[in-house]
């Protein structure tokens, strides 16, 4: 197991957004969470990437107790993320947000003398990362005003630079086109097998495309877990959930 | 008049230091390198004197924006090190010590330790309370020296004798006035590699997106304290320099509209612009200097313009 939750908990003033949540995900496996708005998956992958402090319970990543750990260092054990809002470092180019990334784990980030520029070893392994995903033409254009599309996909690529062991998706497929979409769910795919990911995702075809595993988020509790076939034919989530049969 | 106001704030949005090109900054550099012996030799001294103060706010102003500019963090108690930079020559003197390593030592260590103890504290908030806390800070410090009757109180303390360093005397006004540029210069060139250079970029990665920086695995406080601690240190020099250039040191130096003057040379000058507190620093003081000149209400007037230059440095600072 890369990642093990137990009887989590977060309220908010008088808004229990998570109550007492079991997950455990294997190696190299894809787990969806799905749920309706306001069920607690944001509150929940917060919590995992540690931006937000659990009340109650324990999250075991690769063998770890992490529960109180900050998230950079999480982040260093090899636990990546991206944000819902596509965060990218809006002033830089996809090069520099590329470099930027691979950084991390470079290490060194306090010399304050070299130019990173010159630094042909990393900017070529940054070139390499955007070729991965398929944007190396566009390596000298400013993050922010790249296409929505385009800025998902550095995420992606500035998330797994440093080979993680687990990626948190929060909602990868949101705002993307058909065609985006599509470009997306082949990029994840590809990556299946080199991390575990856990996914937030409302778009049930990209679900069942990737996830091997769901769990069904209601009020801050998982109403059901199993195997996407299993959840695809449940009925109470169903109802709950997914209105009519996809 | 009107349209020359629209014309004004509707100019392109360019870097300051980008407007004068950098073309600009070889003969602004002969400039500020043969003017001062000419100024000095036909008894120009007041042009001289301003010109050393420019400089030496210009210090000031760049660690500023190293702080402001580099690493997002807007303080509005900097002065404090200027005090702390300041009084670092006032008091050895005032007990007959001269020595001006031991000088530049104190005002840099002592500097370099308030602003540790401080940042470590002043980081855990952001924004409106990161500027509060700066604030409260250095009026601590204000306050704390406004007490101690010993060092001259709310009166300071006069510097009879200049730091003096083996075979350099400051006392010289064209000493001090090179001694202040070779550092200026040595800061801009710090600077400059700092900027592009991983810290540089790390900076401002957790300048423009902190959250996406941690997620990376960037310890963003730890970044962002170094960077504090830095830059109160270079202003520490600064201080060091006003000490001796006024030959008298006074807790008015650390009041807290000495730090809001800063930022608004930082502001000027386009935060995060190399060169930008050079051309604040010397906006801010000729325009003090010229409109005090037109009329005993200079401040009115000051305050407009300031009003103005910031509304149209808003437009100039860019990541």
């Amino acid at each position: 197991m890369i990642l093990q939750v137990q009887n989590l908990h977060k309220q908010f003033g008088g808004v229990r957004a998570v109550r007492g949540v079991d997950l455990a995900l294997a190696d190299k496996q894809i787990h969806a969470v799905i749920g309706p708005n306001g069920a607690g998956k944001s509150t929940l992958l917060a919590q995992l990437a540690g931006e937000i402090a659990p009340d109650r319970g324990r999250i075991v990543f690769a063998g770890r107790d992490i529960t109180g750990l900050a998230a950079h260092k999480r982040a260093q054990l090899g636990l990546a993320r991206c944000f819902q809002t596509a965060d990218v470092i809006a002033p830089m180019t996809l090069l520099e947000n590329a470099t930027l990334a691979l950084l991390a784990a470079a290490g060194n980030s306090f010399n304050c003398w070299s130019p990173l520029a010159r630094d042909a070893d990393l900017r070529a392994r940054a070139m390499q990362l955007l070729e991965e995903v398929g944007l190396a033409h566009d390596a000298e254009l400013r993050a922010g005003e790249a296409a929505h599309g385009v800025r998902r996909q550095l995420e992606i690529a500035m998330a797994l630079a440093p080979r993680p062991k687990l990626l948190l998706l929060d909602e990868p497929m949101a705002g993307l086109g058909k065609s985006e979409s599509a470009a997306m769910i082949a990029l994840l795919k590809k990556r299946k097998g080199s991390a575990a990911m856990l996914l937030i995702e409302h778009d049930m075809d990209a679900v069942f495309a990737l996830a091997d595993t769901a769990s069904v988020l209601v009020d801050g509790r998982i109403l059901a877990a199993g195997s996407t076939a299993e959840i695809r034919g449940n009925a109470e989530v169903q109802r709950a959930y997914l209105g009519t049969p996809q | 008049m009107n349209g020359a106001l629209r014309a004004f704030f509707k100019l392109r949005p360019k870097l300051p230091a980008k407007m004068f090109g950098r073309r600009a900054v070889l003969p602004a550099a002969a400039l500020l390198l043969l003017a001062p012996p000419l100024l000095f030799f036909t008894g120009q001294d007041f042009y001289l004197d301003l010109l050393t103060r420019a400089l030496i706010l210009a210090i000031a102003a760049l660690s500023l924006n190293l702080l402001v500019g580099c690493g997002g963090m807007v303080s509005l108690g900097h002065a404090a090190y200027i005090g702390i930079g300041a009084y670092s020559v006032g008091i050895p003197a005032h007990y007959g010590v001269h020595d001006g390593a031991l000088h530049l030592a104190l005002a840099v260590s002592l500097s370099a330790a308030f602003a540790f103890l401080t940042g470590a504290v002043c980081l855990r908030t952001r924004g409106l309370y990161f500027i509060l806390i700066t604030l409260a800070f250095s009026q601590m410090l204000y306050f704390t020296l406004v007490s101690i009757d010993a060092y001259g109180a709310d009166d300071g303390l006069v510097i009879t004798r200049r730091s003096s360093f083996p075979g350099l005397q400051l006392e010289h006004a064209l000493v001090l006035y090179y001694c202040v540029f070779a550092a200026l210069a040595l800061f801009l060139f710090g600077m400059r590699r700092l900027m592009h250079a991983r810290f540089g970029r790390v900076l401002l990665g957790c300048r423009h997106n902190r959250a996406r920086m941690r997620a990376l695995g960037f310890d963003a406080y730890r970044h962002q304290l170094a960077c504090y601690v830095l830059s109160g240190a270079v202003c520490g020099v600064a201080g060091f320099f006003l000490g001796n250039f006024t030959d008298f040191v006074s807790p008015a130096m650390l009041d807290w509209t000495r730090s809001a003057e800063l930022l608004f040379m930082v502001i000027i000058g386009g935060a995060g612009a190399l060169f930008g507190p050079l051309v604040g620093a010397a906006v801010f003081l000729v325009l003090a200097e010229l409109l005090s000149g037109i009329t005993l209400h200079w401040h009115l007037l000051f305050g407009a313009l300031l009003i103005a230059l910031v509304l149209r440095g808003q437009l100039f600072t860019r990541g």
